[in-house]
């Protein structure tokens, strides 16, 4: 008895360390899953807003709106002859 | 007391034993029950508590335009929804709804007093308003999000691009033809939630979310699809056209660059336009092509070996009649002409006795060969193939009138391919208008390859077809598109409609076409445009389509670079350019820049780039610049001799001119 005893001992500490450590193991998955679907929600937001800045952009700079405020004040499209090509 | 409680050890032993043995059974019996007996069915109940199947909509593709410019993008807008039965106060409340949306208080009050759970206030409202109705707090209203079609460009490329309905399914253009490439695929996701409701996501449940539909890129380039449809409306509204089209194709590569119809329509709106004017004409539409039919034919008659360039052909001045039929120039004076000049000017007689000369099976070949009553295959919505009668249906002079584009029909697309071939050197090319399709992780999914489909006349016949075509520009039927520092290419057409019903030709409805490209050497760029019925003007193709082709192609080649040829105007590199005057130009040879052996050099000092250019044109140097700004320093002295200079260096910088005499002065007085 008094043989087993230690070994008893060292084994209900193992399962001990080892259960604690299963429960933290899972515990930290469980946040790092909170935090992932929070990352993940920012960066779904992010690309929302990216994608529409990009198409706001584009709204603005859209061939028609750029020729209409050009044509206020005073742009029209060189005539022929008028350009002169330069090159690198 | 002690002997008592010695000798009753064992008995308490016992029942404790028993008692620990009947609780330890009933434990296990338990366990087993629910791990075994009930184990299936209550870890059943336990997933539909923790777990749950999350939908993913998936986001619809977008469409882009060759350089990557958003042309259709899907973007989530807010609508504002009510559950009538949770909303209390609905008189106040409708008051309020009323004021930030828009909507009528009598319209509010109506949705309020139904009976349901769910209705829509507005199904699409600002950001800004969704933000004041939230604010208000109002119970049982809700911000919905939505994804919504929306195309920034608005009217830009709508016909080809088509639009979008309701469940995000393409109803018209390339959002329905590629409709399974853009939607995507929704998802469903396996996930852990908490009490709340939170998703968690750990080991063993998936990340995925729904594939998102795919990109597409189109071969357009935006800035040449705008100058396209904006010279194509402003010459079919002064034509008061009943409808046109226009395509502008690279003739080496197949790649359409622009596609433009009129009257055009905003997407974003669709509903608001009849269904007439969603019809992308330059595909689906077929007519007869009249005179712009004269080149093909010629070119077969070339490669058959039934005439030559100046092969001689009587052309009756002007009025010709055979087997029951009459044809007539529009011009009564083509006498006896060449084959060039029936070109040139457009001869229906001569056209019609070209033809004749094929065998009826020998010009159906060619037709054939051409693309013709093919299909083109351009990856577009609708794609007529025209109509070419089968062989046994033509009458006896049906080679004559075909040869002059009566009594055949052809697409807007085919006929670009038959006018690349001609401007490409000979070869039948595959119009194509998708670039490449990108996955919604970036993966390349397809990427579209030039695609020469045969080669059908020789490069000799194809050099003297484009001449002709090039006559035609020069001094013929189509001198409106007509460029100067360019060499444009083309023929003009005018074919007449014929009525449905009685199959006889309107005596004032025309088809007016022309179709050219650009430069006649080596062509960069090829252009059709079709103008249905214009009433204004004249109906003739080179009176009213060949001046948004001159239009379009003196912006399109400035836009795209390309060179003219004459003086050699360069930017001088850091590292210094080596010039003799040599620089290859568009028309694929090398311009030498010439000397003018009597000019005396003028004074450029405080000139811009601009107006030293401009003075320098008359000298015809080869024009090295550096900086920018005003010019304070010019190789060559002015007054001095210029017969021996090839170059000229010329300086500039930023900044107020000072002239040499008060920049010494500005020296002396800094030291």
């Amino acid at each position: 008895m008094s043989k087993i005893k230690p070994y008893f001992i060292v084994l209900v500490i193992i399962l001990t360390v080892l259960g604690i450590f299963y429960v933290w193991t899972t515990m930290e998955s469980i946040k790092l899953g909170y935090n992932i679907t929070k990352l993940n929600n920012i960066k779904s937001k992010l690309e929302h807003k990216h994608k529409e800045l990009l198409i706001k952009k584009t709204a603005l700079s859209s061939p028609s709106r750029i020729y209409g405020i050009a044509g206020k004040m005073g742009f029209i499209y060189p005539k022929e002859g008028e350009i002169i090509m330069v090159h690198d | 007391m002690i002997r008592v409680w010695k000798t009753t050890l064992k008995l308490r032993m016992l029942i404790g034993f028993i008692v620990i043995l009947i609780f330890g059974g009933l434990l296990i019996s338990r366990a087993f029950d629910l791990q075994i007996i009930e184990g299936q069915r209550l870890k059943m109940l336990a997933r539909e508590q923790f777990r749950a199947n999350v939908y993913f909509t998936p986001e619809r593709g977008n469409i882009y335009s060759s350089n990557g410019s958003i042309l259709a993008a899907s973007v989530n807008v807010p609508g504002i929804a009510v559950d009538p039965l949770m909303v209390g106060h609905k008189l106040r409340n409708a008051e309020k709804l009323s004021k930030l949306t828009g909507i009528s208080y009598a319209k509010i009050i109506k949705i309020l007093n139904r009976r349901i759970q769910f209705a829509w206030i507005k199904k699409r409202v600002s950001g800004q308003t969704a933000k004041d109705v939230e604010k208000q707090g109002i119970g049982g209203v809700i911000i919905v999000k939505q994804p919504v079609r929306y195309y920034p460009n608005g009217t830009l490329l709508a016909h080809v691009l088509g639009f979008v309905g309701i469940n995000d399914n393409g109803l018209s253009g390339i959002e329905y033809k590629y409709n399974k490439f853009l939607k995507g695929n929704k998802r469903a996701l396996k996930v852990l939630h908490d009490g709340l409701g939170q998703y968690i996501f750990i080991r063993g449940f998936g990340l995925k979310k729904a594939t998102h539909g795919d990109n597409i890129y189109l071969t357009i380039n935006k800035q040449l699809q705008f100058i396209t449809q904006y010279y194509l409306d402003k010459e079919a509204k002064a034509a008061d056209s009943k409808g046109a089209f226009a395509i502008l194709m690279d003739p080496n590569t197949g790649a359409i660059l622009a596609m433009a119809d009129y009257p055009d329509f905003n997407p974003n709106y669709y509903w608001k336009y009849s269904a007439r004017y969603w019809r992308n004409r330059a595909v689906t539409d077929d007519f007869e092509p009249g005179s712009t039919m004269k080149p093909f034919v010629v070119a077969a008659a070339l490669s058959e070996g039934l005439v030559k360039p100046d092969t001689v052909i009587n052309c009756y001045h002007g009025i010709y009649s055979l087997d029951g039929i009459t044809v007539h120039d529009v011009e009564n004076w083509f006498g006896r002409f060449s084959v060039n000049q029936i070109v040139e000017y457009s001869s229906n007689v001569g056209e019609c006795r070209i033809g004749m000369k094929f065998k009826k099976s020998q010009l159906y070949n060619w037709f054939s060969l051409w693309g013709f009553g093919h299909t083109p295959h351009a990856g577009l919505l609708g794609e007529a193939k025209g109509i070419i009668r089968p062989l046994s249906k033509w009458s006896e002079v049906g080679p004559c009138e075909m040869a002059f584009g009566q009594g055949i029909s052809v697409t807007g697309l085919q006929e670009m391919a038959g006018l690349s071939a001609i401007a490409n050197g000979g070869r039948i090319i595959k119009p194509y208008i998708i670039k490449k399709i990108v996955n919604a992780y970036g993966k390349v999914i397809y990427k579209a390859k030039s695609k020469y489909l045969k080669r059908i006349i020789t490069s000799r016949i194809d050099k003297e077809v484009k001449y002709m075509m090039r006559l035609v520009v020069k001094g013929g039927t189509g001198q409106y598109s007509n460029l100067i520092d360019f060499k444009v290419s083309g023929k003009t057409g005018t074919g007449q409609i014929a009525d449905p019903k009685t199959g006889k030709y309107y005596k004032n409805r025309y088809t007016a076409s022309f179709m050219a490209f650009v430069p006649y050497k080596h062509p960069e760029l090829a252009m059709l445009v079709v103008q249905q019925e214009p009433s204004k003007i004249g109906y003739y193709g080179g009176a009213v389509s060949a001046p948004v082709v001159r239009s379009v192609f003196q912006n399109a080649l400035n836009i795209l670079n390309i060179y003219p040829g004459g003086n050699a105007y360069i930017k001088q590199s850091k590292t210094g350019a080596d010039l003799n005057g040599n620089l290859s130009t568009a028309s694929g040879g090398t311009e030498n820049a010439s000397i003018n052996d009597s000019g005396v050099m003028q004074d450029l000092k405080g000139d811009t780039i601009y107006q030293a250019l401009k003075i320098l044109k008359k000298y015809k140097f080869a024009v090295k610049i550096s900086g920018s700004g005003y010019l304070y320093y010019q190789s060559i002295k002015p007054g001095t001799n210029t017969g021996n200079e090839k170059v000229i260096v010329l300086k500039f910088r930023p900044g107020k001119y000072y002239a040499p005499a008060n920049l010494k002065i500005a020296k002396k007085n800094k030291k």
